[in-house]
């Protein structure tokens, strides 16, 4: 008989949704309020927890109870298996954090798939490739047109605000979920792709700022046309050295820059602005990136791709923008509102979805609210949201 | 969760909350703890604080867990290794086998859906295993309730 109110589980089930969340012994230890070693000895088999510790280890752990009992580890593919590469990041060694948001992106993928299919709705193709011998500006070009907006949509809309929105709209139009996720800082990723087909996903970084999102979300859509054209592979198959993986990763920093600020209107803003003869100091580069809004630095980078900036010259304004920004204010989020999160976090065509199949009872309530990580109660604010038009919240206030 | 949530909502159906509170007064009626979890996750402020104050009707999960992990080793289905949470029905399930109890879920079977992901969903176990399984509207003709 096990000592009272302890429970036989499996210890190597213990290991295995450690180890698969991505955390040490000493963080478990730490949340369950318990020494290092007592963790280990519960792995080993050599003690067991309490009921009440494998509930709290379970939630910490992002998994079913039930998973403890099981008698052997689940056979699930490995995350790196469904991201492209990521630089920086060493497949199989990513942050709990970002493995746990990766986890829910690729369920809540499969939960879109369900209900489409359950829904009767034909799942959108995405149809889009690119190849590295082609030239990233045309590519680049292709994505713009593939989007439907022109340069003077572009240049109209107020803020980047709008911009992002409605860039995320375009792509999600194009057959891609886009999802945010938050908890993740951005030194280990702005975003990336889950190179799955159909519906393959653009994920960005929520503490990232509008104006970045965008450039972000063109720079993912381009890994996503090259692994749709079995250019590039998921992270775990990935294999070119990483001065070849950086000539991918150049030709999607091209392209998307492409995509984003085409050439002629670029040439015809810096000259509108009376900019054509500029030494491109911070001021001049901001205010074309406002134009465009787009990013400073991202707009640097365009100005090189075009040759208004030499290579030295944007390595000097890199230097100066880096000292630029150190000498700003943190920034600071704003509100938004329960279901405005759940929208920015899972996207608008997503929303939509679940709140339709909860209409036609192909869904439960709970699996509703489950799916969108929203408390019922919010979901007629969420109905009032999507009849608003495509908007969004910031994720990481 | 279902029925509060969409067709029944209690500041409209005041009379069948009364009619849930009688059946806990006569100690017929309750639940997994694992549905008191799942409420104060996605449950409504209303609905939360019902089923605070109804506390005595939620049975703690290791009382049933032994029930539901055979229930979800002959349903594998019931059990989603990819999951972020312990989805409740094999427990509710267990419940109802252990206390000799009817199962009230709004869930449909897998025949009703046009392309059902697993093979088995509450009322198809509940009918595999003899347990019975009602609706709320079913629970409702059952107690000759009206309204």
């Amino acid at each position: 008989m096990p000592p009272s109110g302890t429970i036989p589980v499996n210890p190597s089930l213990l290991v295995w949704a450690r180890e698969e969340s991505g955390y040490g012994l000493e963080r478990v230890a730490k949340r369950l309020q318990v020494k290092e070693e007592r963790v280990e000895a519960w792995e080993k088999g050599e003690r067991q927890p309490t009921f009440r510790q494998v509930e709290e280890l379970a939630k910490f752990l992002h998994r079913p109870l039930s998973v403890f009992f099981l008698s052997r580890p689940p056979q699930l593919p490995p995350l790196a298996a469904e991201y492209r590469r990521l630089p920086g990041v060493e497949p199989g060694h990513e942050s709990p954090e970002l493995r746990l948001a990766l986890r829910q992106m690729l369920n809540r993928r499969e939960n879109a798939l369900n209900l489409m299919e359950e829904l009767g709705e034909p799942i959108p193709e995405f149809s889009l490739r690119a190849h590295l011998n082609e030239s990233p500006v045309e590519v680049g070009r292709q994505m713009r047109e593939a989007t439907g907006i022109d340069s003077m949509t572009q240049l109209d809309w107020s803020n980047e605000w709008p911009a992002w929105s409605a860039w995320r709209a375009a792509v999600e139009q194009l057959g891609v979920l886009v999802f945010q996720f938050p908890k993740v800082t951005l030194e280990e990723t702005r975003g990336l792709a889950l190179l799955r087909m159909p519906l393959p996903v653009i994920a960005i970084n929520g503490k990232e700022m509008p104006a970045a999102k965008a450039y972000t979300i063109f720079h993912e859509l381009v890994h996503l046309m090259l692994a749709a054209a079995n250019e590039e592979m998921p992270a775990l198959r990935e294999r070119r050295s990483s001065v070849e993986w950086g000539k991918v990763e150049r030709f999607a920093e091209a392209a998307a820059s492409h995509a984003l600020v085409p050439e002629t209107a670029l040439r015809t803003i810096i000259r509108n602005q009376g900019l054509s003869n500029s030494t491109w100091d911070i001021a001049d580069v901001r205010k074309v990136a406002r134009a465009f809004k787009i990013t400073p630095l991202a707009m640097a980078t365009r100005l090189r791709e075009s040759g208004f900036m030499t290579w030295n010259r944007y390595h000097q304004w890199r230097a100066d923008w880096d000292s630029f920004v150190a000498t700003l204010r943190p920034r600071r989020g704003g509100f938004a509102s329960p279901a405005e999160k759940a929208v920015s976090r899972a996207g608008r065509p997503f929303a939509q979805l679940v709140l339709e199949a909860l209409s036609a009872n192909r869904l439960t309530t709970v699996d509703a609210a489950r799916y969108l990580d929203l408390r019922f109660e919010h979901f007629e604010t969420l109905r009032n949201h999507l009849r608003g038009g495509p908007g969004e919240a910031a994720m990481d206030e | 969760m279902e029925w509060q949530a969409r067709p029944y909502p209690m500041d409209v159906f005041p009379s069948l909350v009364a009619q849930i509170n009688a059946l806990i007064t006569a100690d017929r009626f309750i639940a997994p703890a694992l549905v008191h979890e799942e409420v104060k996750i996605v449950g409504t402020a209303e609905l939360i604080k019902w089923a605070d104050e109804n506390e005595n009707i939620f049975v703690p999960t290791a009382e049933v867990l032994s029930e539901a992990l055979s229930i979800q080793n002959q349903f594998t289905g019931l059990r989603d290794p990819k999951a972020e949470y312990e989805e409740a029905d094999a427990y509710v399930i267990a419940l109802a086998r252990l206390r000799g109890g009817i199962v009230v879920t709004q869930e449909t079977p897998a025949a009703e859906k046009r392309n059902p992901k697993r093979t088995h969903f509450i009322p198809d176990v509940c009918r595999e295993l003899g347990i019975p399984s009602i609706s709320l509207l079913g629970l409702m003709r059952r107690e000759r309730w009206t309204f």
